[in-house]
């Protein structure tokens, strides 16, 4: 009495089968897209690597032994800005919507982060450089750190107010059952027992910037030589990379392999580590 | 007679499902122990039972829908027409053996879409696909209150009335069987009695096989009732029989309420 | 993110002011001040960069208008600024980024959602995340020296070939083009679609797949006709990410577009993207029009990439939502 097929038809049969295996296809050139990226890296980046690479300051296409040890140190500093700005604005910011703040104020500020979160990052080097290349009238270290502690902030901000959020209650509680007051009772109670997700979460906001270039182009600019003191411009490991590659110059490309590899080992292995720190005590929780 | 062995209610009929020596796992636990069992034509069979005992998973093994959760697998026969539903294809099965699912749960399409995609899937002549809708709504009771909405989401319907497009799609499809997983346990008793007078317009044409944790909607419904513990089918006889006169001490305490 | 009101730390009592306990009050007071000031600079941070973008372009947009946007040439010596090349070039190549990111990621989430056993999903998931991690530069590098060969031996000739009567693959394929920075911002944004979809189709409940598997639909129809509508806001959501990730993008874009302001229909031409001219041309930007012009460029991209992040969240938001429900 049935209209339809009693037996599935052979059409059905091979789209079914050949559409899934389409979909087990994509995943797989995904997966070896980040593996040919390793490959490639590995390849030419080790054969250029040398001790002179760490210590020298680059030389002139043509000579031996140069190296970007003043972008490498360069990246350092600029680093360190970034994370001593961003770190407390993003974590104080973080505490004041976990701990403090009222509905309005806490979405108005969520928002306006999330939206910070989104610029792209060649636009928080245009801003970077009016508030601060201008002013100055200079390329700085200071300048770059500042653009690179802006991006930073958005995600620590969101970092410490999830993890904050997930302490239980009852230790806040705990806390206040015993005379501590709401300041105490965050710094030493709240924040401790959410240190590693906080941690973890820093570091790979650490690598999400250490990676960035645009915004260092007009605020640390590049540098051929050291550069002292905070004001100066400066080299930094991922403008190297982009220098050298659109150079003309086949040695210098080789330099660019070597800086790519040392830049994304770097970046790879703070994410690893980040993420099983994370993923160790099972605070994602994935199916 | 053993509740491991062949229960049959006394009926001459060839069966419509028969399970022998079924035993199934989920990984290394034991959910089903030696179930044999007789599934009659054109009649409602009822599943009762204590919660976690087994009955939900075997009215599953009979669309192979366990097939579709990590880790499962089982032993022993399920015949449909008696033939082996393992050596079937399996989409062939699910089409045979339909089932309606514990809460209603619509497709994110209109109503008309609902009931015809099984039709659309199944390859049916695109002519026909209106009037089987329609009649798959008239069967489930749902017609006339829905024939002015065919095109609205079937989400805006109510609870009793996704339920019933839930078996009106499942019903599209023509099944020879239908299983029905605890289909009531969310609805009021205003939309509960609607399914159940329905189920017995359907019976005449489609074999009903029902889980339910409501004792006095089996001794309503069913022609056959079969009693569940602890993953063993400890008695299955005509409903009558379960409940006023039945041969095993646990499904007595079960019926009179000392347990479950 | 769920609870949006504070935690229990609200409602402590307030300590007694006297003398010791005004010392403590006092701090925390300044606790309290401390971080409500960290918050406003959040906000103040984005109100000045607002603020110094609009500035800075009033130069530019004084001098050109709205013709800005629609102007095609692009001649700083002559003074003629329009951004029409660039905004054309940041819509093709993230055109073409989606085109190719989209089925991709689609089709890759399905098999970690539906098809991959738990387990090995997540290590896949994790390495494919990685991806996102990687620096834009990198991507950039190996554009240069490997894609670009790999497109112009193997993909350009196929392409020209069995489509070369369409206007998009017109020319000669030499190298930096529209084509190449289409296809590597594809492979910078499918981690995004992969990611946020296969957390869309998990939630997806069972026994929708289960109604439909019920009625003898195959794997295959069951998931692309009712898992997939399900979980469609979510997967929009994911593609409006991977947009705006797109149209941000600077360096890998210029280091393989070929940064020449040309308007073209072949996807083999050099082209230019906003935020690559920007990167190249904001250092030797001659005279305050042309730097407030660079700037104006910015000024669009940035509103550009608001209102697609906020289209996205939205749809995500919405997802979140029908899920709880």
């Amino acid at each position: 009495m049935s209209r339809m097929n009693m037996e599935i038809s052979l059409r059905r049969r091979v789209t079914n089968i050949v559409m899934l295996s389409i979909t087990g296809l994509f995943t797989l050139l995904t997966i070896t897209v980040l593996f040919c990226i390793l490959g490639y890296l590995l390849y030419h980046g080790i054969g250029s690597l040398s001790w002179s690479f760490f210590t020298n300051l680059p030389k002139p296409t043509g000579e031996a032994g140069g190296g970007m040890a003043n972008a490498i140190v360069g990246s350092g500093k600029i680093l360190l800005i970034a994370t001593v700005l961003g770190v407390p604005v993003g974590f104080l910011a973080g505490v004041y919507l976990s701990e403090y703040s009222g509905r309005t104020f806490a979405f108005v500020v969520r928002y306006v982060t999330d939206l910070l979160n989104g610029v792209p990052s060649i636009v928080i080097g245009i801003f970077a450089y009016a508030m601060v290349v201008k002013p100055m009238h200079r390329f700085s270290t200071l300048a770059g750190g500042i653009a690179l502690g802006i991006m930073m902030i958005p995600i620590a901000v969101r970092t410490t107010e999830e993890f904050l959020r997930a302490v239980p209650n009852s230790l806040r509680e705990a806390s206040l059952a015993l005379g501590a007051t709401k300041a105490t009772t965050i710094f030493t109670v709240v924040a401790p027992a959410a240190i590693q997700g906080l941690v973890s979460g820093m570091m790979l906001n650490l690598a999400r910037v250490a990676g960035e270039t645009a915004p260092l182009l007009f605020t640390a600019l590049g540098n051929m030589f050291w550069s002292r003191g905070w004001s100066q411009p400066s080299a930094s490991l991922p403008v190297m990379i982009y220098q050298y590659a659109i150079s003309p110059y086949e040695d210098y490309h080789q330099q660019a392999w070597a800086a790519g590899f040392v830049l994304l080992a770097l970046v790879l292995s703070i994410n690893v580590t980040a993420r099983l720190v994370i993923s160790g005590r099972g605070a994602t929780a994935r199916r | 007679m053993p509740a491991g062995g062949i229960n049959a209610p006394q009926t001459s009929v060839i069966p419509k499902l028969r399970t022998r020596d079924l035993n199934f796992y989920y990984g290394s636990f034991q959910a089903l122990h030696n179930i044999g069992i007789d599934i009659a034509s054109r009649k409602i069979t009822a599943f009762i039972g204590p919660s976690g005992c087994g009955k939900s998973t075997f009215l599953r093994t009979m669309n192979r829908m366990n097939e579709t959760v990590r880790g499962t697998r089982y032993d022993g026969q399920i015949l449909l027409d008696g033939e082996d539903i393992r050596k079937m294809d399996v989409t062939g099965v699910r089409r045979r053996v339909g089932m309606v699912f514990q809460k209603s749960n619509p497709f994110p399409k209109t109503i008309f879409e609902n009931v015809a995609y099984g039709l659309r899937i199944n390859g049916a002549k695109k002519a026909t696909i209106a009037e089987t809708v329609q009649r798959s709504l008239e069967r489930a009771a749902l017609w006339t209150e829905i024939k002015d909405k065919l095109h609205k989401p079937a989400s805006a319907l109510s609870g009793g009335q996704q339920q019933r497009l839930c078996i009106a799609r499942a019903l599209a499809v023509e099944p020879e069987v239908l299983l029905l997983d605890e289909p009531c346990s969310a609805l009021d008793p205003v939309a509960t009695l609607k399914i159940e007078e329905l189920l017995f317009q359907i019976k005449e044409t489609t074999t009903i096989v029902i889980v339910t944790h409501n004792m006095q909607q089996a001794a309503r419904l069913a022609d056959h009732t079969g009693f569940f513990l602890m993953g063993k089918l400890i008695e299955f006889n005509d409903t009558r029989a379960i409940f006023q006169n039945p041969k095993k001490k646990e499904t007595e305490d079960y019926v009179t309420g000392r347990f479950g | 993110m769920a609870a949006t009101t504070s935690t229990v730390l609200d409602r402590a009592p307030e300590p007694r002011a006297r003398g010791f306990w005004r010392r403590l009050r006092a701090g925390e007071e300044i606790a309290y001040l401390i971080a409500l000031s960290a918050a406003t600079l959040v906000l103040l941070i984005v109100g000045l960069l607002v603020y110094q973008l609009w500035i800075s372009s009033t130069l530019s947009i004084h001098a050109f208008g709205f013709s800005f946007l629609t102007g095609t040439t692009w001649d700083p010596n002559a003074g003629q600024f329009g951004a029409l090349p660039f905004i054309y070039g940041t819509c093709v190549t993230s055109a073409l980024a989606l085109l190719i990111a989209v089925p991709l990621g689609v089709g890759a989430s399905i098999f970690l959602a539906e098809l991959a056993p738990p387990n090995a999903s997540n290590v896949m998931t994790f390495l494919i995340e990685l991806l996102a991690a990687v620096p834009s530069v990198i991507y950039g590098l190996l554009g240069i020296f490997v894609l670009v060969p790999l497109i112009h031996t193997y993909l350009a000739p196929f392409l020209t070939a069995t489509f070369g009567f369409l206007p998009l693959f017109q020319g000669t394929f030499y190298g930096v083009s529209f084509l190449s920075a289409g296809i590597i911002l594809s492979i910078m944004v499918a981690p995004f679609i992969i990611s946020v979809s296969r957390e869309v189709l998990y939630a997806v409940p069972t026994d929708q797949r289960e109604a439909a598997l019920a009625l003898g639909a195959t794997k295959w129809e069951a998931t692309w006709d009712i898992v997939i509508p399900n979980a469609r806001t979510g997967i929009m959501g994911s593609i409006f990410l991977a947009l705006a990730r797109a149209l941000g993008e600077t360096m890998a874009v210029t280091m393989v577009i070929g940064n020449t302001p040309a308007i073209s229909a072949s996807l083999y031409s050099p082209g230019y993207s906003i935020a690559a001219v920007i990167a190249n041309e904001f250092t030797e930007a001659t005279g305050n029009l042309y730097l407030s012009s660079l700037i104006f460029l910015g000024l669009v991209l940035f509103g550009l990439t608001i209102v697609i992040n906020a289209v996205a969240r939205i749809l995500i938001l919405v997802t979140q939502q029908k899920g709880a429900a």
